[in-house]
Order: structure tokens, then C-alpha cells, then sequence
């Protein structure tokens, strides 16, 4: 029986489906500066705005002024912005497994701050910071051996935006930082187990919205290949040639950078200045005359070809995840990779073109890179959120 | 009630799949919650909203794919909507007319559903668009809502009647999807 409702209530509820707004929506010619605050607000929250509340009028005046932007900012004032829209983007970003329902984790709360607060983006590569929730809320402190504190601040649904601080140094225990490179979450996801070549190839995921398979290049130089991959898998070196150097040469270029970091017993933790990871230099009977990693120096081989429009600025070898997270962050393709997430965000289904990414990426990297204002811009631009009718304004 | 379904499904499918479908942009399962929290006023510390939130979160849609709208999905935002209508009605039954909130303003909790007068059931059904689905109800959907509510009624209590009704309503694709 009670199936049967509920059921029924399905069907009922889909037959009710829009009304004439719906379609209305999908073929209007025109529209006003009050839809166009509501479908503003939406896409920046991702919750209606209703038609009594204060902020609609608000939004409605800048609009009539033509300051889209600064309609824009009072959308991302709400607490839906930060606990829905940011937490939609960042959540995938900070999991192995790119999943959207990855619990609420230092990463994403860093990304959330960063944003609120306007940091330089590149900072979230390169910065010795990240963010927490205040003492009064009296959770479990924030450790590098548990994510509690985290999740108790998102189960308590107090409010991401205005319940989130900026800590620094990053960690105490940690000589070295990096952003989101070295936050615990990073580390749990990419520096577990394996040989941290993972943590280079999900900054490029991340961060520069490149795979692997996009970024392999042949005939890389072979100096930087660590001894636990065969030059001649199943007795074919064409295969390490032609496959297996075409990653490597990238991936363990840039390896060195995570090799005095490791996750075990539930944190990240630093081997001291003298050695490295064991892991970094495991399986070494493979090929003995392979690289040795003996420091965290690391080289990046990404810079040929295709790779040329990552467009690299500034050093292209240096020492510890800082430098390396430097740059990335630097690099054009992190810039072009903020953008693209940024517009994806709030403005799902729009085409992003190369002349339209190059545009806002261009205004990214002029505005010093800052986050709240991105979104305030990209959110706004025309090609995001149809323009009212300038007849209507 | 595999056929309900699949009628469910199929008027789904039709709506969306027919018109722009391409353009569409269907709500993820943060979205539809928040949504929900907003339009209600329910609290979001109420351990029962929340627990049922957290249970149903893997059958709504992810990432906001028209191909993530499926019969569970359907279902669950439903199963979603019935438990945020029963809490705001809940709420809103304990307040005294005239100090509630922008829904139920003329609703009388202690008179039996089907004695309301058509004005308060026209009300309620108003209420309840502005509230899920910002906008005004039109003729047809107010017809058929009455309706529905005329059907409900005799057999149901008034909490239990206004609730199908706001399940209804709450349910409804036009929550779901975002454009």
C-alpha cells in the first residue's frame, strides 16, 4: 500500500512536472533582470532564490546598473556558494577515486577558505597554511593523523563559510609545505603506499587538467627512471621505448619531489634531510643501473611538443614539493585548469571555448590570480548565464 | 507497481529526453538536499533529515547528469521530499495561524482536510509553488492539485493530506532540474 502511494506520488509529481516554466525557459527569447538574478544565484549556489527574499531585489538593482559582478558577489555571500557549489568542485579533487560524495577533508576546506578569503590560487600550491574550524566549535582538533575534525564540521552543518579559519605554519610536525600538496588528505589519497609517482600524476589531473596519457612524450631522456621499471617488459624494449618511457621519463622527473614524504600510520611524514622514503627506491633488482633517488631533487621532462602548451614559466628542476608545486602553479595550464573548474562549476553545459578560456584566464593571471573574484567574473561573463535583454533593463 | 514505475520513468524520459534535452542541467544530490533545507526551513541539524539525507545521497544524482535521473533516483527524491514536507508541516501545525511563516497562513491544523474551503486549499496549493518551484501555479496544475487533494483528503488526517500534497509538489521535476 504504502508502495503504491509513493509510487503514485511519482508519477504525480513527474506528470507536474514544470508548468509552462520549463519549457518556457528552454525557448524565451527574452529575459528579465530578475530572472536573470534568479538563474545567477542558482547557478552560483545551486539553491533558488525566492521571490521574497531581499537578496532577489538586491541582485535585481546591480543588474539594472549593468554591474553583473557585483550581483554575482552577493550570490557567493550565501552558504550554499561555499557548502554546496565549492564543495561540488573541491571534493573530487581531493580523492584518488574522484568521487563527488568524498567526506568533507582538509583539502576542500583549504580550497573553501582559499576562495572566501581570496587568496592568491597559486598559494594553494605553494602555501604554508590551511584551514580549520574555530576552537569555540569544540570539535576534535585538526591533526595530520585524523580527518575528524573535518567531518564532525561538516556533520554539524554550522556553516562552512563563515566557521572556517586560516592556520599557519601548516603543520607543525612537517619541515616542509605546499598547499594542498602536502595537506593530510593529499597525503592519504597519493602518498600511501605505491612509489609517490601517483601524487605527481594527480597534480597534473588536478591541478594542470592533464592525464597522463596526454602528457607522455617520446624519447624523453632516460637519466631519472628508477630502477623498478623493466627496460624490457615480456623481453620487448620497444615496448619500455615506445610505452613505458613515454610516462616514466615525466613521472619519475618529478617523483623526486615527494621523496622525503610518505603516509603510514594514518599521516604523512618526513624522512629527515638525509634520506628518503624507502619506497622511493624499492624493487631496485629490477634494473640495478636505473635511477637511484637519493634526494628530493626532482627535473621535469614535460616541456617538449605538446607539452609546450602547459606553458611552463620559471624553473624547470628544483628541490621538494614547494618548488615543484611553484612551478605548477605558475605554469599557464594552471591558470587555463582553475578557469576551466571555476566555469564548470557554475556554468554547467556552456561551451568554454579556447578564445573564451584564454579570455578569462587572461583576466585570472592579470587579477593576481584571485579566487573570489574569479568566480565573481566567470559567473558573471555573458557566455555563462544569458544576459537580460538590454531592452528590459 | 513495476508499471507505475516504468510510466514514472517513461514521463521522465519524455519531458527531458524530448525537448532540449542536451542543454539540460539536472540538480546533484548536495543541490537537491540544500534546496530542500532552503525551501523548508528545516533545520539541518534535525538528526532524522540528516541521517536520511546521508542514506539516500548515493541514489541522487552525482554530478548532475540527465542520465543519472533514474527510477531509484526518482524515488529517493521523493522518499527526500515526503520527510522535509512531514518536518515543515510538523513545525508549522505548532506555530498559531497568524505566526507562521510564508506556508500554511490560512491553514487551520485542527480542522479536518476535507472541510477546508476551496480558498485555503487554493493557498496551500499557492504556498507550496512559491516554495518548490518559485513561481505561480497555473490553472491546470492547480485543477488537478485540488484534485488530488480532494481524492486524499476524506480518507487521510490533515497532516497526512497536506503531506501528499507537498510530497507532490516538492517532487516534482521542476525541483530537479535546474534548466
Amino acid at each position: 500500500m504504502l508502495c503504491r502511494t509513493l509510487l503514485s506520488l511519482v508519477t504525480l509529481g513527474v506528470i507536474f512536472q514544470t508548468g509552462p516554466s520549463f519549457q518556457q525557459k528552454a525557448q524565451a527569447l527574452t529575459v528579465t533582470n530578475t530572472e536573470y538574478a534568479q538563474k545567477l544565484f542558482l547557478r552560483i549556489s545551486g539553491v533558488s532564490l525566492r521571490r521574497s527574499d531581499p537578496r532577489l531585489a538586491e541582485m535585481t538593482a546591480h543588474i539594472e546598473a549593468g554591474e553583473f559582478e557585483d550581483a554575482a558577489r552577493i550570490a557567493m555571500e550565501s552558504e550554499e556558494f561555499y557548502s554546496v557549489t565549492l564543495r561540488n568542485l573541491s571534493a573530487p579533487m581531493s580523492a584518488r577515486d574522484e568521487s563527488p560524495l568524498t567526506v568533507f577533508n582538509d583539502f576542500q576546506a583549504t580550497f573553501l577558505g582559499a576562495v572566501r578569503d581570496n587568496l592568491d590560487a597559486r598559494t594553494l600550491l605553494t602555501g604554508d597554511y590551511r584551514y580549520e574550524a574555530y576552537d569555540d566549535l569544540g570539535l576534535p582538533p585538526a591533526t595530520l593523523d585524523s580527518n575528524l575534525h573535518y567531518e564532525e564540521l561538516a556533520a554539524r552543518s554550522v556553516g562552512l563559510k563563515r566557521n572556517l579559519r586560516k592556520v599557519s605554519p601548516q603543520w607543525f610536525e612537517l619541515p616542509v609545505a605546499a598547499g594542498l600538496l602536502t595537506s593530510r588528505t593529499w597525503g592519504e589519497q597519493h602518498l600511501s603506499a605505491g612509489t609517490n609517482r601517483r601524487a605527481v600524476e594527480f597534480t597534473f589531473k588536478q591541478f594542470l587538467c592533464r592525464e597522463m596519457p596526454e602528457v607522455r612524450d617520446r624519447g624523453l631522456p632516460l637519466s631519472r627512471i628508477r630502477r623498478d621499471v623493466d627496460r624490457t617488459p615480456g623481453g620487448d624494449a620497444d615496448v619500455f621505448n615506445n610505452e613505458c618511457r613515454t610516462c616514466h621519463a615525466v613521472l619519475d622527473g618529478l617523483t623526486g619531489a615527494f621523496a622525503r614524504l610518505d603516509f603510514k600510520d594514518d599521516r604523512i611524514v618526513h624522512t629527515g634531510n638525509l634520506f628518503v622514503a624507502a619506497k622511493m627506491n624499492q624493487n631496485s633488482h629490477v634494473y640495478p643501473e636505473g635511477f637511484r633517488v637519493l634526494d628530493d631533487s626532482w627535473v621535469n621532462h614535460a616541456t617538449r611538443n605538446h607539452n609546450e602548451q602547459i606553458g611552463w614559466t620559471g624553473q624547470l628542476k628544483g628541490s621538494g614539493p614547494r618548488a615543484f608545486g611553484e612551478m605548477v602553479a605558475n605554469s599557464r595550464g594552471f591558470s587555463q585548469c582553475m578557469v576551466q573548474r571555476a566555469f564548470r562549476a557554475v556554468c554547467p553545459k556552456q561551451d568554454l571555448s579556447q578564445p573564451l578560456l584564454n579570455e578569462l584566464t587572461d583576466r585570472f593571471e592579470s587579477e593576481e590570480y584571485r579566487l573570489n573574484d574569479m568566480f565573481a567574473f566567470v559567473s558573471s561573463h555573458p557566455s555563462c548565464v544569458r544576459r537580460p535583454d538590454a531592452a528590459l533593463r | 507497481m513495476k508499471k507505475v514505475s516504468l510510466v514514472a520513468a517513461a514521463a521522465v524520459a519524455t519531458v527531458l529526453w524530448g525537448g532540449t534535452a542536451q542543454a539540460i542541467v539536472v540538480k546533484n544530490f548536495r543541490q537537491i538536499a540544500a534546496s530542500f533545507y532552503s525551501a523548508t526551513g528545516v533545520s539541518m541539524n534535525d538528526p532524522d533529515v540528516a541521517a536520511f539525507v546521508k542514506k539516500t545521497e548515493t541514489r541522487l544524482p552525482q554530478v548532475g547528469e540527465i542520465e543519472e535521473i533514474s527510477s531509484p533516483a526518482i524515488l529517493a527524491i521523493t522518499q527526500l521530499a515526503g520527510i522535509f514536507c512531514e518536518k515543515m508541516i510538523a513545525t508549522d501545525a505548532a506555530i498559531p495561524l497568524g505566526g507562521r511563516r510564508h506556508t500554511h497562513s490560512q491553514v487551520d491544523f485542527e480542522r479536518p482536510a476535507r472541510l477546508f474551503t476551496r480558498e485555503v486549499k487554493e493557498s496551500v496549493v499557492r504556498e507550496y509553488a512559491d516554495l518548490f518551484w518559485n513561481r505561480e501555479v497555473t490553472e491546470e496544475e492547480q485543477a488537478s492539485l485540488l484534485s488530488t487533494f480532494d481524492t486524499v483528503a476524506p480518507g487521510a488526517d490533515t497532516l497526512r493530506t497536506l503531506k501528499i500534497l507537498c510530497t507532490t509538489m516538492a517532487s516534482s521535476v521542476d525541483t530537479y532540474v535546474s534548466e
